[in-house]
């Protein structure tokens, strides 16, 4: 029996959603399994090389022009098929549903900068920044767990990752101790613990888990974070806020509480998924006209997970 | 920090004993040495003065990736051949399409070759290295990295 909405969760989206076609379509789509999206390890295997390889098993497609690392397995797979195929214990492929790899690619890291990933476990995001940057430059990634740091270092280790410093440390103290040490970083991603509303297509658990105080706290928890993380990046930087739910809590409140406390703007993300823009109001709150820059991913758009990118830049030192 | 630098002194023997063993010369990596006998490799540009800086201000749970252990020589680790194999030179071991769906598996090879380290490759995949005594190789695929099922 198929999980169901619950009622104020069912509430919600709707607002999120007026149009009843529209709610209609997320309401059929989050009850469908994810594509089998995976993307090219470049720091082990060329792009082309990969797809011709696999397309002698497989019907791959790259969807998405300018981003051939990006590759689509177009069939019905078996259970843990991609996760078995020689390519993956190879470390050549990365399997990672689409919406998630667009974090990355707001961020846009360079080989040579000095990155920070401050939520780094199990690493998809991670071993995707290394890769665009070539393996050069600096990636600090950290994660609290020592269980997520097991699972992060072993993706990292697949994928070839040399250019890594892995740290154990809770986000926001680390980003006080990095910041009181006067370590600025050119690009932050903060990929924060959310709710998981976009991820109910990979974890229908999350219908049952769903609890508004959840939302609630995670909002209060994620400002902290980024209150802290934007103390450690330089003038001028990119730093990189996403979710994967569509609570407007986690997502627009938390940017327009930086717009309201910080030097920052928001940069318009240009992805290769349809993007809606951020809302500017929810409920009784009012959020900085700004927050229309921000990029809502909803699954009935690109038949994907639903998903939250925005991009900050640093304009002045904050004192 | 449970690593330290490898010294000027402990890197040149490194190197060379990258040279001998797989023709290797150009690493332009920092190298570390685990508390486990494991050597790592880090390509990033902090130097090992700004590592420890980061150190002192935080719980480093690795730096760079696994490299090789100082085992029959120098065996590099299963990940850093796909990284460098293309400048390896010497010690390939060549196994045809089913040899190399058993080493996958984990199993060792009876296969008669030089005593010591060999760098094992099918087509244009290295798979790790293995030791032979001569008589057998010996694998050391990491379990995760295994075929579990079907061969593919």
């Amino acid at each position: 029996m198929p999980y169901e909405m619950k009622p104020l969760f069912e509430e919600r989206m709707k607002m999120l959603m007026p149009d009843k076609e529209d709610f209609d379509a997320f309401n059929t789509i989050v009850h469908t399994g994810p594509r089998n999206f995976i993307r090219c390890n470049t720091l082990k295997m060329s792009p082309e090389h990969l797809l011709k390889r696999l397309r002698k098993r497989w019907n791959v497609v790259q969807p998405f022009s300018g981003y051939p690392e990006i590759m689509l397995v177009e069939q019905a797979l078996g259970p843990g098929e991609l996760g078995s195929a020689m390519e993956h214990l190879l470390g050549y492929y990365y399997i990672q549903e689409i919406s998630s790899m667009m974090s990355a690619l707001a961020l846009d890291p360079q080989p040579g900068e000095l990155v920070l990933d401050l939520c780094a476990s199990p690493g998809s995001k991670t071993t995707q920044i290394a890769a665009r940057m070539e393996n050069r430059g600096t990636l600090l990634a950290n994660d609290i767990k020592l269980d997520r740091i097991k699972i992060l270092s072993a993706n990292m280790e697949r994928c070839g990752v040399m250019n890594s410093i892995v740290t154990r440390e809770d986000a926001v103290g680390l980003c006080m101790r990095l910041a009181k040490r006067g370590w600025k970083f050119d690009r932050i991603l903060l990929d924060v613990p959310c709710s998981g509303e976009g991820t109910l297509r990979s974890s229908p658990k999350t219908f049952l888990m769903w609890n508004i105080k959840v939302v609630q706290n995670l909002s209060r928890q994620q400002m902290k974070l980024l209150a802290n993380a934007l103390k450690c990046l330089k003038v001028g930087g990119t730093l990189v806020y996403s979710t994967c739910t569509h609570a407007p809590e986690e997502n627009e409140a938390v940017i327009h509480f930086a717009l309201e406390r910080f030097p920052v703007k928001v940069e318009h993300v240009k992805l290769p998924l349809r993007c809606r823009p951020g809302v500017t109001s929810w409920k009784d709150e009012r959020y900085d006209a700004a927050v229309e820059q921000t990029c809502r991913i909803y699954p009935q758009d690109n038949d994907t997970e639903g998903f939250f990118v925005s991009r900050l830049k640093l304009l002045k030192e904050i004192e | 920090m449970n690593a330290h630098f490898l010294s000027a002194h402990e890197r040149k023997q490194l190197l060379a004993e990258l040279q001998r063993v797989y023709g290797v010369d150009d690493v332009p990596y920092l190298f570390l040495e685990t508390n486990k006998e494991r050597l790592r490799a880090f390509s990033g540009d902090l130097t090992r003065e700004e590592i420890m800086e980061i150190d002192e201000i935080a719980r480093i749970e690795l730096v760079g990736t696994y490299f090789a252990k100082p085992e029959y020589g120098l065996r590099l680790s299963f990940d850093m051949m796909q990284l460098i194999g293309k400048k390896i030179s010497k010690s390939i071991l060549e196994l045809t399409e089913e040899q190399a769906h058993e080493w996958m598996r984990g199993n060792g090879l009876a296969l008669e070759s030089e005593k010591g380290i060999h760098v094992i490759k099918h087509g244009e995949d290295f798979l790790g290295c293995g030791y032979s005594d001569g008589q057998k190789l010996w694998n050391f695929v990491p379990k995760e990295r295994r075929i579990r099922t079907r061969a593919r």
